[in-house]
């Protein structure tokens, strides 16, 4: 052992190593430094935004124009170090058929080779958001981690109420006394005072849903009698008894609460899989705007004028 | 465990007719008073899903837009719409959506929110060019570099009439590749994803608070470029691996034939509904009585017809199809409605094309008319037509049909932005469309597709209005006065979009029509309008040919004095919350084919451009306050008034036995 690493062979192995290393870092270094746009190519994404948009350009959406803009190359030059062109389909049939285009001969690898080499990836806008495209994808995938922990679960379960709650039902019954017939709120207070323990009010008009109403939420009672009918009604009344009259855009009613089916939580295993994707669809934001900031860190910029 | 959830989902619908008996039972035993009507036992669910808790065996109304586009549409995107099938979903269930113009870092600058959800929404985006916006839009796919990508990225209005002319005449452009199988295999990922937003908006739980379904439009074209467009709707998740567009099936037989083959006859379980929309810029070609060879179209041919074709859009953003108005001579002055002043889209881009409606463009009650001769003829009637409305908005926002605050639906290649500037949102002969009723016995698939099937439906443009309405020989003269009003129609006669059954032996009797709206009670916000008139309209052919037609005010507010302040957009005047009417009729001839449909109009209001107007302070008798992008405030063809409305799908009478396709909701649901 002592030998082997006192052996010359060794030592220039070694050494070709860390300078394969430094010279990668170094090459990465240096690929990874963006050149901000400058204020005449701002000004002319500004004016574009601005007339395809026809909005007043503001200096918050000049900042994010300029930082769209160097995002959108960061990304390009990242998914290039990652190499993300070499094994992609769409990219090498696109490099060669420009290889076809200019006339360069030789096999597959060879025509890649002196596409690559002519920079004309920089140049092709399909090459660019089709490799933005890849590392998305590639970020994406790589957030996609084993399952939600029950706790994550239970968590999304508490702070999404309109996936986790259902909503509390009634069941009535009402007598209806059209508003545009004389008298309509007398008649009902007249109904009412002569029920005598008679089990329906007299001498009610027609509504044309009807007078039973089984298992609504406070959103369908207002759906069929007009905003903000229900809870007014629902505040005063005692199960099973007639109260009223109450008003409508209708005219007015008489109405006799039967049943009252409590609303509350959803039995948690019956949206579990509704929470799953929730869980992963923020994991998946999570993942790209952690990568994007970690990214950003990475990058030398430089800017020769004020945006 | 998905095995194992769907073994619960079979056990919950062995229950289901024990849960709907149950449900029924107790609501009697709440009310102390047996129900009435036909109640029928519920059939077992033909799909997987848990039964409905609600259960309305004498049918609820279920407000619903069966026309409503994307992203995914051509000249949704082309104008700058970024929303999804999946958006268009949520929105329908009550969530904001983003709306154009959209910030460089992807925010909307505006946003839109339904302050009522809808029972049920369809998307139906243009099938024709599902995979050519894909392959413009998307950088991995061969042909994105083509120089009509590079117009549709850049010039998107050009691109919008270069891909939907080529689509007219059911043409691929050059980068869809030989036979167009790139276009073809491109358009597979918006047609999944369309198909799985379907199926995550869907509410398969006990709740049924939301209905979706499968869908996609057909946008065909006449040889002169007319309109022919239909929307396709699937029963449920069983449709064909592509959608049929007029590339494929360019002609209306041809895709019938080409649905039968692939959906009705596939042995998947499929099933289909065929709705025809826009009849008002056809030029006469959407229900022609040819075949594309030119002879006769043949009682084969009209069963199909009739088979496929149960419904047909009589309102919507660009018009009303109800009837043909001519200020000069029609008798009916309000079918002077939401018209538009071209026969055909095409003359609205292209001048000289323009050319105004006539008799003959195929107005929906001349067609149905028409419908009824050919029954003469061939035995098989292949216009029965039931009625619904929607809005065809192309910002993904089905049910945002309020005069108020109207963003405009565009949909006419107008680009993102160009609708922006202070000023109307819209071209002002478009609206914000309407919606499609379904009396239903609970928000689920099989239930809506049944009453559209029967069509139990009817049309609003725009208000929720509630609407009954019931034929028959013997409905009894006192039944607006009955509690049980509903369950008497069902058990005397027949709903709307029916046939009226054979008259009783013996008898001469006319036929009786009972007809019941309600206001719609509206929001908050947005108060509904009270009812002023219910009328019943009469379209009759004689076996001679010979045919008439009738409008009959049937019952009244009675108010007097009912307009609207233009200068405020305050309404006055009286109105009815509720409108009932019994009818007989006093000219009915037993020997004529009839149909009778009715029509409920609200109090007249402001319609959305003039609330636009009066915001903006336009007067028009001082030009000093006609701000730019206001200018058509006081224009001579700006409609400032608007009577909201409803229409009842018909019911026909014919001489000879009729068939019988409608009864209770449940006689028919599957």
């Amino acid at each position: 052992m002592t030998r082997l690493l006192r052996a010359k062979l060794f030592h220039f192995i070694v050494l070709g190593i860390v300078l394969y290393g430094v010279d990668e870092l170094y090459s990465r270094y240096l690929q990874r430094e963006l050149v901000c746009p400058s204020k005449i190519e701002i000004d002319s994404m500004a004016a574009k935004w601005a007339q395809q948009n026809r909005q007043p350009m503001t200096d918050k959406l000049r900042q994010a124009l300029r930082q769209s803009a160097m995002d959108e190359q960061m990304f390009f030059r990242e998914a290039l170090i990652k190499g993300l062109h070499k094994g992609d389909e769409v990219i090498v049939q696109r490099l060669l058929r420009d290889a076809e285009f200019l006339g360069i001969d030789g096999d597959r690898a060879d025509q890649i080779e002196t596409v690559l080499a002519m920079g004309l990836l920089d140049s092709d806008e399909v090459i660019r958001r089709r490799l933005i495209q890849l590392l998305e994808h590639r970020v994406i995938a790589d957030t996609q981690g084993p399952e939600p922990s029950e706790h994550a679960l239970k968590r999304l379960y508490d702070d999404n109420p309109a996936i986790s709650t259902k909503p509390s039902r009634y069941s009535f019954q009402q007598r209806f006394y059209s508003g545009d017939t004389p008298l309509a709120k007398m008649r009902a207070e007249q109904a009412l005072s002569n029920l005598n323990g008679e089990e329906l009010p007299a001498s009610a008009d027609v509504f044309l849903s009807g007078e039973l109403f089984n298992q609504l939420t406070t959103r369908e009672i207002n759906a069929i009698f007009g905003a903000d009918f229900w809870p007014d009604t629902n505040s005063a009344m005692s199960l099973g008894q007639w109260f009223g009259p109450v008003k409508s855009v209708y005219g007015w009613h008489l109405i006799k609460w039967q049943a009252y089916f409590p609303g509350g939580a959803k039995d948690f295993a019956a949206v579990r899989l509704e929470l799953n994707l929730l869980w992963q669809r923020e994991q998946q934001r999570r993942g790209w705007q952690a990568y994007v900031t970690k990214l950003r860190g990475q990058y030398r910029v430089l800017c020769n004028d004020e945006v | 465990m998905r095995v194992l959830l769907l073994a619960l989902l079979r056990l919950w619908n062995c229950k289901k007719t024990l849960i709907a008996l149950v449900t029924l039972l107790s609501a009697s035993v709440v009310s102390g008073q047996p129900l009435t009507g036909q109640l029928r036992d519920a059939e077992p669910y033909q799909e997987q899903r848990e039964p409905c808790t609600q259960q309305y065996p004498l049918g609820k109304v279920l407000f619903g837009d069966t026309h409503v586009h994307t992203k995914f549409s051509l000249d949704a995107s082309t104008q700058g719409t970024r929303t999804s099938p999946a958006d268009a979903y949520h929105f329908a269930r009550g969530a904001a959506i983003g709306v154009q113009p959209w910030t460089a870092d992807g925010q909307p600058l505006r946003t839109l929110q339904l302050d009522r959800p809808l029972d049920f929404a369809v998307v139906t985006d243009h099938a024709e060019l599902f995979g050519e916006v894909e392959i413009c839009s998307d950088p991995a796919l061969a042909g994105h570099g083509s120089w009509q990508c590079k117009l549709f990225r850049h010039y998107p209005r050009a691109a919008f009439f270069i891909f939907n002319t080529q689509a007219s005449l059911a043409g691929r452009l050059g980068f869809c590749g030989k036979d167009g199988e790139r276009c073809r295999q491109a358009g597979l990922r918006p047609w999944q994803e369309i198909q799985q937003a379907a199926e995550n908006a869907y509410d398969r739980s006990s709740d049924c608070e939301f209905t979706s379904f499968v869908a996609y439009e057909w946008t065909g074209a006449s040889a002169n470029l007319a309109n022919l467009h239909r929307n396709i709707i699937f029963k449920n998740e069983q449709v064909p691996a592509l959608p049929l567009s007029f590339i494929d099936t360019p002609s209306a037989p041809l895709l019938w034939d080409g649905l039968d083959r692939d959906c009705v006859n596939a042995g998947t379980g499929c099933e289909v509904l065929v709705i025809p929309h826009n009849s008002n810029l056809s030029d006469g070609y959407m229900f022609s009585t040819v075949r594309d060879d030119g002879s006769a179209i043949t009682a084969a041919d009209a069963a199909q017809r009739q088979r496929l074709e149960r419904l047909v859009e009589i309102m919507q953003h660009k018009g009303s199809s109800e009837c043909f108005y001519n200020p000069l001579s029609s008798a009916d002055e309000l079918c002077g409605f939401e018209q538009l002043p071209y026969s055909r889209f095409s003359g609205k881009f292209v001048p000289f094309l323009r050319e105004e409606a006539t008799e003959k463009s195929g107005f929906v009650r001349d067609v149905l008319k028409e419908g009824m001769a050919q029954e003469q003829r061939l035995g098989v009637n292949p216009f029965k037509l039931g009625f619904i409305a929607s809005s065809d908005t192309h910002i993904s926002a089905p049910g945002a049909v309020n005069e108020k605050g109207f963003l405009g639906h565009g949909g006419a290649g107008v680009p993102a932005g160009a609708q922006l500037p202070e000023g109307l949102p819209d071209d002002l002969e478009f609206n914000p469309g309407g919606l499609a009723a379904v009396w239903a016995t609970e928000n689920s698939r099989e239930s809506i597709f049944s009453a559209m099937q029967r069509r139990e439906t009817y049309a609003t443009s725009g208000p929720r209005i509630e609407l009954r309405f019931f034929g028959g020989w013997q409905l009894p003269a006192d039944m607006c006065e009955q509690q049980d009003y509903v369950a008497s129609g069902y058990e005397h006669g027949v709903a709307m979009g029916g046939d009226l059954l054979p008259p009783p032996a013996h008898s001469n009797d006319a036929p009786v029509f009972s007809v019941f709206a309600r206001m719609d009670p509206g929001t908050t916000s947005q108060p509904g309008m009270p009812l002023k008139t219910v009328q019943i309209i009469k379209v009759s052919v004689g076996p001679d040919g010979e045919s008439s037609e009738q409008v009959i005010d049937v019952a009244s507010s009675g108010a007097a004095e009912v307009g609207v302040d233009l200068a405020t957009c305050k309404t006055y005047g009286k109105g009815a919350p509720q409108l009932c009417a019994h009818w007989q009729d006093p000219n009915f001839n037993p020997a004529q084919r009839a149909y009778y449909y009715t029509r409920v109009l609200e109090n007249p209001s402001c319609r959305w451009s003039q609330q636009l107007c009066v915001a903006a302070a336009v007067d028009c008798q001082q030009p000093e306050t006609i701000k730019a992008g206001f200018e058509s405030c006081c224009s001579a063809e700006h409609r400032p008034i608007i009577q909201e409305r409803a229409w009842s799908s018909p019911i026909w009478y014919g001489p000879a036995a009729v068939q019988v396709d409608s009864q209770t909701p449940e006689s028919t649901q599957q």
